[in-house]
Formats: structure tokens, C-alpha cells, sequence
């Protein structure tokens, strides 16, 4: 356990020194200048091997574990790592979980940043999911796909597609190889510093990689484990929003006092780190429990951490660009990347409120199931009643 | 403190907990059911205390069970789901027994088993009119004369303070002294003459605490607990006890709440009609706010179980813990639809909710500390 926790802090500084390193406010402009894409960073992140631990989870090896992910992941978002992170690691889990020799292949040349692929899930008004545009046909066991999806992260400059498509028997998840039969388009995004792509399909060559009657199970636990990765990113984006705001507040004078020492601004970094502290714990738990392997646990415990990650980067974000008062405002300061990027997150594998209707449904079931037959009697009144019984005098 | 080794393992106490719970436990309940009325209150901490069981965190020399704060928080599920009350000496046990061990006359000491047993209940007289959040503005005078001190003043949301049998005091003794050096810790009988109290009635119709009046107090001055003037420090200096406490509470409404809010979801209100599905998403968020702090909770454990001393973040989870205390209580309510007009259990706690956000460190006491303990923000200039 403590080990554990130690090769955590370590792993947690290796990133946050590399992204330092490589990734500082300077480069962060550049690329937003550029194509909202970092070549560099990338390379290197790979080079680290840290995506490969998402395999290693996947398949309950040694080695990783998605709480080791997940340290990464808030890492990369406190950084604002202009980088394919989550989309590859979703990429390589649902490869690995369709379960063929030849994805599982596939899935550590992603994961090695020898392929590099996109996720094309239809975004459907923000339920991540629900029926897909997209349409696969078999002529003589040879399969095509048509149809066009709007908003697809990470996908320019992408080797490999992985599509969710129907079919005559039910939805499946697809290969399929970038060619003249794929166009993708750039979109212009609200978010700088990852990339976006409209995916038009006519026809274009693909293999199969689930049977219908796995699809739902391995749609399922990869939008679980990408939910709980994202919220790890999000408390990570949100600590980047609280430090700046703090930082800030230490040094920006008016009415000759720094503004930190007012209570206004005072009080309002300490909600944003009690938010900030509630998401990565949140998110955490999010990964230990898809580590345990319970689905039901799993699922709720991502639910519960994107719906309140999502919620807490967009809030922290806004403090933190209204704290900076006019510089905030600007294209030169940081605020506005975080803001972008916290407020694109907020919709991609489904809106805090789709998270919070399934963490409902699943309370509802009684899937939480911690509690004790005696307790799940017991009221909160003996907390209540102790706090009346406790107080200064 | 004893052997390590030869302490039970967590598992060995939570069971034992359980044996104790199942046998003069079940009497308790079917006595008392799920009453917190004191005279219940009495009656679990005197059968606690027979068994060993009341102050799970005293070492052993003063009669407690000596456990860390892991086990004492396990121990507190158990008791929580037996639907134990709060113990009717909690302030005894929690604050004032720890101040004895910690800087106590042998002769003060002699009060430690009468806490365990209820023989003495205690309160602590800390709370002023005009001294609530800025405590050590406190103006209950202690003058010293000849062989005693002579108390004059007024204390004010003294918990326990109709029942109490003693009083652990804050006054001042040094007005001419910056205001947290000039403060005495003293304890007192409450039948010493000049003493009155008077119950407070709380919003819920409850009677939960009093203001006590003190017009020439005369106690000895072996009433002193710890060195003259450093009052403040004493209480202090026991507020580490709290991290179990508050780890405690933050662990119980984790665990209560989920089954509450999973019957919530099962209402009509939840169910049916236009608020049905910002209601349920209110619900999944309260599931949030108590597991968070839950969750602080566990990880303040494991920084204590690494021997990290503890810090202010503590303050952090009574944050969280007072503000899902309060939502959850609002969500529960707003989820019993028509039925919030009757005065029920939902009322109840949405009353007693704003407790949680005042007694031990207002809100926005706590925020201040968050941002200028944790955060390293600036203070805020002193008046001049």
C-alpha cells in the first residue's frame, strides 16, 4: 500500500517534470498558435510507456493498474498536454477488449505510438452511445462502412478508425485503415489545445471487431474507464485553475493589500479547493474500484466521479478567469485554455447530468451495497445530533 | 502506551464490537429504540463503559480501549448502525478527558473513570455572547483571590449544559494580556454556588444546550487545569483528539446517507412529474457530497497511519462533511414532496442541518483557515 502510494508520488512527479519540461505556458501558445497539437510532448509521453499501463489494467497484469493511470491523467491535465492521451488510451481499451489476437496487436501498437487511431463514437446530442450514424454491409465477407460522424476528438492526421457501426444483427465496433475512402475535416474547436474532426465514410474497408452480443459490454466498460480517466484529468485541469488563482491572489495588490487577503477572494479559492480535493478523491476511487472488477461498482464509481470532475473543472475554471480580473480576458493568459478545455470536457463521454441520472439509476438499485443490512436502517441522525453535541462551547 | 502485538487485530475489535452490540446491544435497542433522549443516552454509555467500550480511543491505563483512529472509526460505524446515541458524556470523553490525561493533577485525574461511567458529565464553558467564532475575545473574568479565583460572567451554547455535572471553563485571568495569552483553563462542580443555567430551545423545539451565569464563582485554585494563562493552549492542544472525530463523522454520514438517498429515489417525487429528473440528478449529487467526504476522511487515515502530523486539512473534510450535512438534509427533504409540510424525521434534520455549518468553527471561520493554512494566501490585516 505504501509502496504503492510512493511509486504513485514518483510516477505523478515523472510526468509533471516531462510536461514541465517540455509543456510550459511558453510552448502551451505556440502550439495553440499552431494546430493545437504537440508532436514533441507527445513523443515523449510515449516514450515514457506510461499509456502502455493502460493494457496492463485492461488486462489485470502487473505492472499497471488504472489508479497509476490515473495519476497521469491528472497530470496531463494540469499540464493542458496538448496531446491524444485519452482518445488513445480509449482506442487501445476497446481494441483489447474486443478480444482478437490481431486487435490486441493493434492495441499496443497504439498504446506504443506506432498507430496512431481516433474513437469514432457518435456524440448524438451528448448521449455517448446512443444510436450511431454510421452503417457497415458485408459483400462476400468483405466489410465497408458509410456514414458520417461530426465531432470526432483527435481524429486529423489519424492512421486507424475505430467505429461503432450497425448492422443487420445489432451495433459493432469496427477497424477501419485512413484511405481515399475516409475523409477527415478539421473542425475548428472550442477547446485549443486538442484537435477536432468531422469523419465522412463512403464505403471505406473495415474489419470487425466485436459480434453484437459484446458490443454493449465492451462499449460499456470503455466509456466507465474513459469516464474515470477524464475526471482524473479534470480534478488535475481544476488544480491548474486553483493554483493560478492562488498564485495570483498572492501577488496582484489593490487598496494596497494583496487580493488574497480579502475574504471574497480568500473564501472563494477555498471552495475551489474543496472541490478541487472532492474531484481527486472522487476520481481515485473511480479507478481503484476499475481495478476491482465489480462492473456495477466500477460504473457507478466513474459516474460519480465525472459527473462531479466535470462539473468542478468548468467552476474552477471560471474562478480562476474571473480572479484574473482583465488579464484573463485575454488571448496571451492561460485562463481562457483551461476554461475551453474544461468546458469541451464537459460533453465528452456524457454531460455531468447524463452521469448523474445513471448514478441515480444505479443508487436506485441499490448497487452501492456497502451498507449493512443495521445501518441501512440507521438515520443520519446520530452524525446530526453530534455535531449539535460537539460544538465550541 | 501497550504492546502493539498484543492489541486485536481490526477485524478482532470490530467483531468483539459486534458480539458486545448483539447481546447487551439488542437489550438497549428494544429498550430504547432509536430514541437520543439523554435518559437513553445515559443508559448506552453506562453499558458501554461496563463492557470497555466507551472510550475507544483512551489508552488503556485510563480505561479506554487504546485504538488508533482506523479502528476507532470502524468501531463508530458499528455503533452507528446499532443506532447507539451520541454518548451523554460525549464532550467528557471526546475533549475534556484528553485535556485531563494531557496536562491533569493526579487529583483531576480522579475524574477520568467517572467520565468513562457518567458519574460526571461534562461541559465546556467556551462560548460567550459576545465571543463566538473570535473565541479568545471571551470576557468571563477569573480573579484570582488568596486560594481562589473568584468567576464572574456568562457562557452561552453550552451543550450538555443542563445535565452537566462539571464544567471545563475558559476565562480570563490576564486582562491586561493579548487576548489568546491572558485566557485560564478551569475545571469546576457545577453545584458550586453562584452557578445558574438556563435552557436554550433549539429550531427544532429540542432543548440541546444553555447559557450559564457565573456572579462570584468561588473554586480553589487547584481548579487550574495546565499553566496560569495558558488556557488556550490547553484546549488546543486536545484538538488533535478531534481528527477521530471528525474522520468519524465524515465516515457515518458516508454510510448513512446512501441508503437514505436510495429510498429517496423510490419516492414519488423522485419518480413522477416535471422536478422527477433534476430531483433524482439533486440526489446523485448529494451521494457525492457524502462520499467526498468520506473519502477525505479515509485519506486523512492513511496520512495519520503514515505518521503524518495532522495538518489543517482537517479542516478540509469538516468543511465538506458540515456542507453535505446540510444539502443532504435540504435534498431529503424536497424529496418527501406534499409530506415536507409534516413535521417528520426530514424536517427534523433539515432543521438541525445548519448545526453542522456553525458549531465547531463556522463555515466561513473554516474557509479563512483553508485559505491562509493550506493555501498560503495572506491574512487579513489585523484592525488597528
Amino acid at each position: 500500500m505504501s509502496s504503492d502510494l510512493q511509486e504513485r508520488v514518483d510516477l505523478a512527479r515523472t510526468v509533471a517534470e516531462l510536461l514541465a519540461d517540455l509543456g510550459g505556458e511558453e510552448r502551451l501558445r505556440e502550439v495553440v498558435a499552431g494546430d493545437g497539437w504537440d508532436e514533441a510532448l507527445w513523443r515523449r509521453v510515449l516514450d515514457l510507456g506510461v499509456l502502455e499501463l493502460a493494457l496492463a489494467a485492461n488486462r489485470d497484469a502487473d505492472g499497471g493498474s488504472y489508479a497509476d493511470l490515473a495519476v497521469v491523467f491528472a497530470e496531463l491535465g494540469r499540464a493542458l498536454a496538448p496531446v491524444p492521451a485519452l482518445t488513445t488510451v480509449a482506442v487501445a481499451t476497446v481494441l483489447d477488449l474486443s478480444g482478437t489476437p490481431a486487435a490486441a496487436e493493434l492495441a499496443e501498437d497504439v498504446v506504443s505510438g506506432r498507430v496512431r487511431a481516433a474513437l469514432v463514437l457518435p456524440g448524438d446530442g451528448g448521449t455517448w452511445g446512443g444510436r450511431t450514424p454510421l452503417r457497415a454491409r458485408s459483400t462476400n465477407g468483405a466489410w465497408t462502412v458509410d456514414g458520417t460522424v461530426e465531432l470526432v476528438t483527435d481524429a486529423p492526421g489519424v492512421d486507424q478508425l475505430v467505429v461503432l457501426a450497425d448492422t443487420d444483427d445489432g451495433a459493432c465496433f469496427f477497424v477501419v485503415p485512413t484511405g481515399p475512402a475516409v475523409t477527415i475535416t478539421p473542425v475548428p474547436a472550442l477547446d485549443l489545445t486538442r484537435t477536432l474532426g468531422s469523419v465522412a465514410l463512403t464505403a471505406a474497408p473495415a474489419t470487425p471487431l466485436t459480434t453484437p452480443d459484446r458490443t454493449d459490454a465492451v462499449l460499456a466498460r470503455t466509456l466507465d474507464v474513459c469516464a474515470g480517466l477524464l475526471a482524473a484529468e479534470s480534478a488535475g485541469l481544476a488544480r491548474r485553475a486553483l493554483d493560478s488563482a492562488v498564485d495570483y491572489a498572492k501577488i496582484r495588490v489593490q487598496f494596497d493589500r494583496p487580493i488574497g487577503s480579502f475574504q471574497a477572494v480568500k473564501h472563494s479559492c477555498a471552495e475551489m479547493l474543496l472541490m478541487v480535493e472532492g474531484a481527486r478523491c472522487l476520481a481515485d476511487a473511480a479507478a481503484d474500484a476499475l481495478d476491482e472488477g465489480d462492473p456495477g461498482a466500477a460504473s457507478l464509481a466513474a459516474g460519480v466521479a465525472r459527473g462531479y470532475a466535470g462539473e468542478t473543472a468548468v467552476e474552477c475554471a471560471e474562478r480562476c478567469l474571473h480572479l484574473h480580473g482583465g488579464i484573463g480576458f485575454t488571448w496571451e493568459h492561460v485562463s481562457h485554455l483551461v476554461v475551453r478545455r474544461a468546458k469541451s470536457d464537459a460533453v465528452r463521454f456524457g454531460r455531468p447530468a447524463e452521469h448523474w441520472d445513471r448514478v441515480a439509476r444505479r443508487l436506485a438499485t441499490g448497487t452501492p451495497g456497502a451498507a449493512p443490512a443495521v445501518a441501512a436502517a440507521a438515520v443520519a441522525d446520530p452524525a446530526v445530533e453530534a455535531a449539535v453535541g460537539a460544538p465550541v462551547g | 502506551m501497550t504492546d502493539v502485538a498484543a492489541r486485536p487485530a481490526p477485524a478482532d475489535v470490530v467483531q468483539e464490537l459486534r458480539n458486545f452490540l448483539a447481546g447487551p446491544g439488542a437489550d438497549l435497542r428494544a429498550r430504547w429504540g432509536r430514541s437520543t433522549s439523554f435518559e437513553a443516552r445515559l443508559d448506552w454509555q453506562r453499558t458501554l463503559a461496563a463492557g470497555g467500550w466507551a472510550a475507544l480511543g483512551w489508552p488503556e491505563e485510563f480505561g479506554g480501549r487504546g485504538l488508533g483512529v482506523r479502528d476507532r472509526v470502524a468501531c463508530g460505524l458499528e455503533l452507528a448502525a446499532a443506532w447507539a446515541p451520541v454518548l451523554a458524556g460525549v464532550l467528557g470523553v471526546n475533549n475534556v478527558g484528553p485535556a485531563l490525561m494531557a496536562f491533569g493533577t493526579e487529583e483531576q485525574q480522579a475524574s477520568l473513570p467517572k467520565i468513562l461511567t457518567t458519574e460526571e458529565i461534562w461541559c465546556q464553558g467556551f462560548s460567550e455572547p459576545g465571543a463566538g467564532s473570535d473565541l479568545a475575545s471571551l470576557r468571563t473574568r477569573a480573579v484570582a483571590d488568596g486560594d481562589d479565583f473568584v468567576i464572574n460572567g456568562q457562557k452561552i451554547w453550552t451543550s450538555e449544559g443542563m445535565e452537566a455535572t462539571h464544567c471545563l471553563l475558559l476565562a480570563r485571568t490576564d486582562p491586561d494580556a493579548p487576548k489568546h495569552r491572558g485566557i485560564s483553563a478551569l475545571t469546576i462542580r457545577m453545584d458550586t454556588p453562584g452557578i445558574e443555567r438556563r435552557p436554550i430551545r433549539m429550531i427544532t423545539g429540542e432543548s440541546g444546550f444553555a447559557e450559564v451565569f457565573f456572579t462570584d464563582v468561588r473554586v480553589p485554585r487547584s481548579s487550574l487545569l495546565g499553566p496560569l494563562h495558558r488556557g488556550w493552549d490547553v484546549t488546543m492542544a486536545t484538538l488533535a483528539h478531534e481528527r477521530a472525530g471528525v474522520i468519524g463523522l465524515a465516515a457515518e454520514l458516508e454510510h448513512n446517507v446512501t441508503a437514505e438517498l436510495s429510498g429517496a429515489l423510490g419516492t414519488t417525487t423522485a419518480a413522477e412529474g416535471p422536478q422527477a429528473p433534476l430531483l433524482r440528478q439533486e440526489i446523485a449529487r448529494r451521494y457525492a457530497d457524502a462520499r467526498i467526504a468520506g473519502l477525505l476522511g479515509l485519506r486523512a487515515l492513511a496520512d495519520e497511519e503514515r505518521g503524518a502530523p495532522p495538518g489543517p486539512e482537517q479542516t478540509l473534510i469538516k468543511l465538506a462533511w458540515g456542507r453535505a450535512v446540510e444539502r443532504v438534509a435540504a435534498t431529503l427533504l424536497e424529496a418527501a414532496g406534499p409530506d415536507a409540510q409534516r413535521a417528520g424525521s426530514a424536517a427534523m434534520a433539515y432543521l438541525r442541518a445548519p448545526a453542522a455549518t456553525i458549531a465547531g468553527g463556522t463555515t466561513e471561520v473554516l474557509k479563512t483557515l483553508v485559505g491562509e493554512r493550506v493555501l498560503g494566501l495572506p491574512r487579513e490585516p489585523r484592525p488597528v
